[in-house]
């Protein structure tokens, strides 16, 4: 946990960092007539004096044994990776696959991951849920959906 | 025009049949996901949100809103029956309405947390009618350095009453601002950290953004676990509260409803804190204290009526101001703006139609709130045996769906999973989104306000200083923001 912190800290000061040369860039400047740069530099080094402030308290209480444990002890993660890398997948297919096809895959996918249950009721599980969201997004408030190489929907 | 003309105006509207049928579906999509544990109210209305681009303002607004007041009621009845909170708002109703419910008082112990909600929501409401207009008149008055104040003073008030570590809640506040940077700057129209990606010169939308955040996080942080949905087996019957009931209910709905209302126009507090403290008031001025989470109808009268006047009362800031006072208001606050209407002391005067017309339905939303829950607690006890393997598909269908909508585009449905790996990662660091989204809504304002004063003050930061109004408003954020800091090294010392 407390190394997930830290490394939480890090990236909010390299964040900041980067926000800051960034705002540079885009002029910051005078109070007078603040550049577009102004509040993003403003915010960027706030956010980067919060982070060192939290590293450093996260490191005193590190360095006195608190704040251990790891931070998907006891929890199913491979589950939020499988939905995770499903829904990228998709969002890479969905183009290409069309909505029925991509989205058929992917609901069969989602109904499956807490058990194997039989194709029997994932199948028509999948086809239901497809249907009503074709009906409510493209039928009733005309979403265009990509079609495909197949060239439906 | 008189308060009684705008308020027939308001029915006028509310009672289009267009705007009837969006406010009961509202309402009704608010009780299910309030009853259903693993769904609330911002992650709904962040997942509709893109569907109400294609509906008329007022009928968006009448059906989010409902999403929100509809979720306060729906949220107790898995409290009672679950001893699961449907909602955070109902988390303290667990306590004595559980117990109720294993003494066979399931009934009225719904049917207290029903009426009472109703009529603490129906006060609230009638609070809103009245204040509305001398909010807005006040509101009037103020000018750019006046908005900068007040909303600093939101964003220190909700990072205060932040659940965890208040730097954590600051950075996440930070944060979001520095996400409202992303796009083509609002008075030099000039590209600000876009590296060049032609998607990102209108900056992120919110809609991915808080689907990703608070739709798609949730779910990641619920498929990792295992949700118990046990419903308890006891009849519900005699939904009516008894007379004695309502002889020790009556002073936790009126205590509840003001306590409620009064934090709920507070930015920051919000329904689950008005829940907490009508609870501990309810207690402390009990004469048996000691039988409180033993079943007492009183814990569950005061918090539920708390939690409904709170969320009514929140419209009073958001509509008369234009400063959300928590996260839901703050994404009612991006639907108003997403489809052309300035939150604000000018909305009530340029769209009285609109703005009545929202009040209105909400008083109508209540009735059919009471309609919904009473009759229909013993169908909404079925739906919660839905289970969570069968139910999360469909909300990761209905966010991607969402997304993709917005522009036709797979790189929203990108965008919408990026926020929402970033934020199932920030839930398990207890980094609170609501800071963000506040932040992202207000950032735009926030950061033209600033310039605006700056430039008439030819660059003094004296002028929120030298101005009355701005001048107590930053004050009292700067007491706040000095107050907290001062308690952590009192806390750290006494250690």
């Amino acid at each position: 946990m407390r190394r997930a912190e830290q490394i939480a800290c890090l990236f909010w000061i390299l964040l900041s960092i980067s926000v800051c040369t960034g705002a540079i860039g885009l002029k910051l400047g005078t109070p007078s007539d603040p550049g577009p740069g102004f509040l993003p530099f403003g915010t960027g080094a706030l956010l980067g004096i919060l982070a060192l402030v939290h590293l450093l308290k996260v490191s005193v209480a590190a360095s006195r044994g608190e704040g251990g444990g790891f931070l998907w002890q006891g929890v199913n993660w491979q589950r939020t990776l499988a939905v995770v890398l499903a829904v990228l997948v998709y969002a890479l297919l969905l183009p290409h696959l069309g909505y029925l096809i991509a989205t058929f895959i992917l609901m069969v996918v989602l109904f499956s991951l807490y058990d194997r249950k039989k194709w029997g009721i994932v199948v028509p599980a999948s086809l239901f849920v497809i249907g009503i969201t074709y009906l409510v997004f493209h039928v009733w408030l005309k979403v265009q959906f990509p079609p495909g190489f197949l060239r439906i929907g | 025009m008189e308060l009684a003309q705008y308020i027939l105006l308001g029915f006028q509207s509310a009672l289009q049949p267009e705007n009837l049928a969006y406010c009961f579906l509202g309402v009704l999509l608010g009780t299910l996901i309030g009853i259903l544990p693993g769904i609330g109210p911002v992650a709904t209305i962040s997942i509709l949100l893109p569907i109400t681009f294609k509906i008329t303002p007022i009928a968006a607004i009448i059906m989010l809103a409902g999403i929100y007041y509809g979720a306060q009621y729906g949220g107790s009845t898995t409290s009672i029956l679950l001893n699961i909170p449907g909602e955070a708002t109902t988390v303290i109703t667990c306590l004595d309405g559980y117990q109720m419910a294993r003494k066979g008082r399931a009934g009225p112990a719904l049917g207290m947390a029903a009426m009472g909600s109703f009529i603490a929501g129906t006060l609230s409401l009638l609070g809103l009618t009245f204040l509305a207009t001398p909010f807005t008149d006040f509101a009037i008055r103020f000018g750019a350095p006046e908005y900068f104040s007040l909303m600093i003073l939101a964003l220190v008030i909700l990072t205060y009453l932040a659940h965890g570590s208040m730097i954590k809640a600051l950075i996440m506040a930070l944060f979001g601002l520095t996400l409202t940077a992303v796009g083509t700057d609002n008075i030099t129209g000039t590209l600000r950290f876009t590296f060049g990606i032609l998607h990102l010169s209108d900056g992120f939308d919110l809609v991915p953004l808080v689907m990703g955040l608070f739709g798609i996080s949730e779910v990641l942080m619920n498929v990792e676990q295992t949700i118990s949905q046990e419903v308890l087996k006891t009849r519900i019957k005699n939904l009516l509260p008894t007379a004695q009931d309502w002889m020790r209910a009556k002073g936790p709905i009126l205590r509840g409803t003001a306590i409620g209302f009064f934090l709920g126009v507070l930015p920051g507090a919000g329904p689950v804190i008005s829940s907490f403290v009508s609870y501990s008031v309810e207690k402390r001025i009990s004469r048996y204290p000691e039988k409180f989470g033993t079943g007492m109808i009183e814990g569950v009268a005061g918090p539920e009526s708390a939690n409904n006047a709170s969320a009514q009362g929140a419209f009073i800031p958001l509509l008369t101001l234009g400063i959300p006072p928590n996260v839901t208001m703050a994404i009612l606050f991006g639907a108003l703006m997403i489809h052309g209407l300035q939150p604000g002391p000018l909305l009530m005067k340029d769209h009285p139609d609109f703005f009545w017309g929202v009040v209105v339905s909400m008083y109508l939303g209540n009735v059919m709130l009471v309609f919904l829950n009473l009759p229909l607690i013993p169908l909404w006890v079925k739906m919660l045996r839905v289970p969570y393997p069968v139910l999360f598909p469909m909300i990761v269908l209905f966010c991607l769906v969402g997304a993709f909508s917005l522009n036709n585009s797979a790189n929203d449905i990108l965008v919408m999973l990026g926020f929402g790996v970033l934020g199932y990662l920030m839930r398990k660091l207890k980094y609170e989104g609501a800071p963000l989204v506040m932040a992202f809504v207000l950032g735009p304002l926030l950061d033209l306000n600033l310039r605006r004063s700056l430039i008439v003050s030819d660059g003094s930061f004296l002028i929120f200083f030298t101005r009355p109004i701005s001048a107590v408003i930053l004050t009292s954020a700067l007491v706040i923001l000095g107050l907290s800091i001062l308690s952590k090294f009192r806390r750290r010392s006494q250690k």
